[in-house]
């Protein structure tokens, strides 16, 4: 049971945490010594290619941190074999359809910008 | 956390009580309203109530950025807030969600590598992680009524 083996998700679920941890930080040092963001500044950030990836990487980190998440409950609680294979599919479906949709989004942004 | 089922611990038939040695009568399921449970236990408990309640509102988080960015009056909307009162209990929650996650989260990490793994230290740090998520966020969401 390669996949269940815990050591690379616990691994995943650690790193995403940091990135994510860093990135709530440098939000916050943002919002109290930066500039105020309008709209405009938003909008040329997220079609901007830097701030695109940036927003891509940390979408990807909170799915993966999410799905690691999702799953150590799952795995813990539901002991039902279809059920949790259910619960695990349903989450890993969430999970993909929302990272998909905001890779579009951003990329509509970035597309505008051009 | 262990769930063990012996046959004594469903139903209330008397075999489980007859199979007790000396006859002591020991309770033969866990009563969650009489268990006190250890505080780091209810650090880490929140620490996945509040996980799971973030990934069930992460759906919407496609539909806000696209709103964000599509036009300067959706994007204020946004930042000015939700103005019905439904809006307070779950600025509340989210907010506590968020913040218990992200303490009990460095929390995990710092003992990771080491820091605060003491059961003294892991009992305080607990609940001063609890605290603070509790009191930042009815904080943050008077604050932002406020101004």
């Amino acid at each position: 049971m390669r996949q269940l083996s815990g050591q690379r998700a616990w691994l995943l679920q650690r790193l995403s945490a940091v990135l994510l941890l860093a990135a709530v930080l440098a939000a916050v040092l943002f919002m109290l010594a930066g500039p105020r963001l309008d709209w405009q500044a938003w909008r040329s950030f997220v079609g901007h290619p830097l701030g695109a990836v940036c927003i891509l990487v940390l979408a990807c980190a909170l799915g993966a941190h999410a799905w690691v998440g999702v799953r150590d409950v799952l795995l813990d609680y539901v002991h039902r074999a279809a059920l949790r294979l259910l619960l695990l599919a349903l989450a890993a479906g969430v999970i993909i359809v929302t990272l998909l949709q905001i890779l579009l989004i951003v990329a509509q942004a970035a597309l505008v910008q051009l | 956390m262990s769930h063990s089922h012996t046959p004594g611990d469903r139903g209330d038939a008397s075999p489980a009580r007859a199979r007790a040695p000396l006859g002591v009568s020991r309770p033969r399921f866990l009563s969650l309203a009489a268990i006190r449970f250890p505080v780091g236990a209810i650090a880490s408990i929140g620490h996945r109530l509040s996980g799971l309640l973030m990934v069930a509102i992460l759906p919407l988080l496609p539909a806000l950025l696209a709103s964000s960015l599509r036009s300067e009056r959706e994007y204020q909307a946004l930042l000015e807030g939700w103005a019905s009162p439904w809006a307070l209990p779950v600025e509340f929650l989210v907010l506590w969600a968020f913040l218990h996650h992200l303490l009990a989260g460095i929390r995990h990490l710092l003992m990771d590598v080491g820091i605060g793994a003491g059961l003294a230290s892991a009992r305080i740090s607990a609940r001063i992680v609890i605290a603070a998520a509790f009191i930042a966020a009815l904080a943050l969401t008077s604050w932002s009524r406020w101004t």
